[in-house]
């Protein structure tokens, strides 16, 4: 899961600026994102599809804010970073992505559950925390199909993990098995306009230019 | 010659737990007897799980006495050890505790969480790595979270949590130093904006700063109250957070308050 801003040198030849222009949009495309996710909005601009009411109430019983910011632990988010720098010629072409990385088990229910009712103060015997319980041993199962299990305190490899995070921000970008795509990963046009007329402010398009940004 | 001094060790090592595990048990006991039973102070509930806590590390250094073959002395200790996490859960349902006696169970447990630290701290540079070259997959952690659980006798959600930590600081300590390098080019201050929820779950000081901007050269100076710096780890373990770079221009053209630390 990638997506790439390519610039063209007008001039037909490098501009001595790539470096710099690397090194800017290197922190601040990662960091558009991150902000334009977090407002719920997807690449178009448009609002994210909203989450199902099962994953709601599920978020609800974590106590854990609904709006769709596609964050869990926050790692799929965290890890969006520059992957690439590639320059041909006079072809400047920059990928940013998510991270590798994966949590071994995905932060679970189970535990956070648990940390709401007692926080709640609710008794062993009341409803909510039966419901919570519930929430809590459905994803355990979970757990123990893609994470690792315990015994006797230590880590047991079961084979199975959570998906990494560029997988799962696939998944999400483009949906499937009945989730709505969420394309989330890459800048909206008005984005795409402001870090241009950043870069443009700061001088740094000195010998003329033109770019160009898309998802894979 | 190696058995004698194989044995010699293990009987250091022996008393040396045996050490441990007498004074966490007396401390415990002792903190237990002083329980203040008053109701009505919620302020204190995540010092319940502090003192529930207490009682996990011991049944953790009861289970390694076990797997050293020392079951005589740890079923000694477990019963005196039983006795008091019994009053510890009785008290639970009963009422919030003394804050002088919580603080004085915070001292225990820093004591073996500076373990974890310092296991999580060697793990983390590895971590951090691999994090950078993008090659950390799901076998590597499930590696070093079997590792660091098994370094410190750690139950396994506590080693995730610092796993977790760990590769959640690698992402910001990137967004960090693309955004120094960012910083250099552009000629012009750059600040960071801190993203993510605002929820009942979220920690004071991610509340306090959630929506809100430090500037770059600012961040060494924020403190989250725990023993991981906040620049790497936000608000420490399992913090849902992130850094977002940006001008500090574009920042204020956008209404974001920039927080002076």
């Amino acid at each position: 899961m990638a997506s790439s801003i390519t610039f063209v040198g007008a001039s037909g030849k490098p501009t001595p600026n790539w470096p710099k222009i690397a090194d800017f949009l290197s922190a601040i495309v990662p960091g558009a994102i991150r902000q334009r996710v977090q407002a719920g909005l997807d690449i178009h601009g448009n609002p994210l599809a909203d989450y199902s009411p099962e994953w709601k109430a599920k978020l609800a019983a974590m106590g854990e804010a609904q709006n769709v910011d596609l964050r869990l632990t926050g790692g799929l988010m965290g890890s969006v970073k520059r992957l690439q720098k590639d320059l041909s010629g006079n072809v400047l072409t920059l990928t940013f992505g998510s991270g590798a990385g994966t949590s071994a088990e995905v932060s679970t229910p189970a535990a956070k559950a648990s940390q709401v009712a007692r926080a709640k103060g609710e008794s062993g015997g009341s409803a909510a925390y039966k419901k919570r319980q519930a929430l809590a041993r459905a994803s355990a199962r979970e757990t123990e199909r893609y994470g690792v299990s315990r015994q006797r305190g230590k880590a047991v490899r079961t084979g199975n993990r959570s998906p990494q995070w560029n997988l799962l921000g696939r998944y999400i970008h483009y949906g499937g098995n009945g989730r709505p795509p969420r394309p989330w990963l890459g800048l909206s046009p008005d984005q795409r306009r402001d870090i241009f007329r950043q870069l443009l402010r700061l001088g740094m398009f000195k010998f003329g230019g033109r770019g160009t940004s898309g998802a894979e | 010659m190696a058995n004698e001094d194989g044995s010699k060790a293990a009987d250091a090592a022996k008393r040396a737990l045996e050490q441990i595990e007498r004074a966490l048990i007396k401390q415990i006991t002792a903190l237990v007897s002083k329980l203040d039973t008053e109701r009505g102070d919620s302020a204190l509930l995540s010092d319940k799980e502090a003192l529930a806590n207490a009682s996990k590390i011991r049944s953790q250094i009861v289970r390694a006495m076990e797997e050293q073959a020392l079951a005589s002395i740890a079923t000694e200790v477990d019963r005196a050890a039983l006795d008091a996490a019994r009053a510890v859960a009785d008290s639970l349902d009963m009422g919030d505790f003394n804050p002088d006696v919580v603080r004085e169970i915070e001292g225990i447990i820093s004591g073996q969480m500076a373990e974890v630290t310092d296991a999580f701290s060697k793990g983390a540079d590895q971590i951090a790595e691999a994090m950078r070259l993008g090659v950390t997959t799901g076998d590597s952690l499930d590696n070093a979270i079997a590792n660091v659980a098994d370094a410190v006798h750690a139950s396994f959600a506590k080693a995730q949590a610092a796993v977790d930590a760990a590769i959640m600081g690698a992402g910001r300590k990137v967004a960090v130093d693309d955004a120094t390098a960012a910083q250099d080019a552009a000629g012009e201050p750059i600040v960071m904006l801190y993203v993510g929820p605002d929820d009942q779950k979220t920690r004071d000081f991610c509340a306090e700063y959630v929506g809100k901007a430090v500037r770059l050269d600012d961040l060494g100076k924020l403190d989250n109250g725990t023993d991981l710096d906040a620049e790497t780890f936000g608000g420490g373990y399992n913090c849902r957070h992130s850094w977002a770079a940006m001008l500090r221009s574009e920042a204020e053209a956008q209404g974001i308050e920039i927080v002076e630390v």
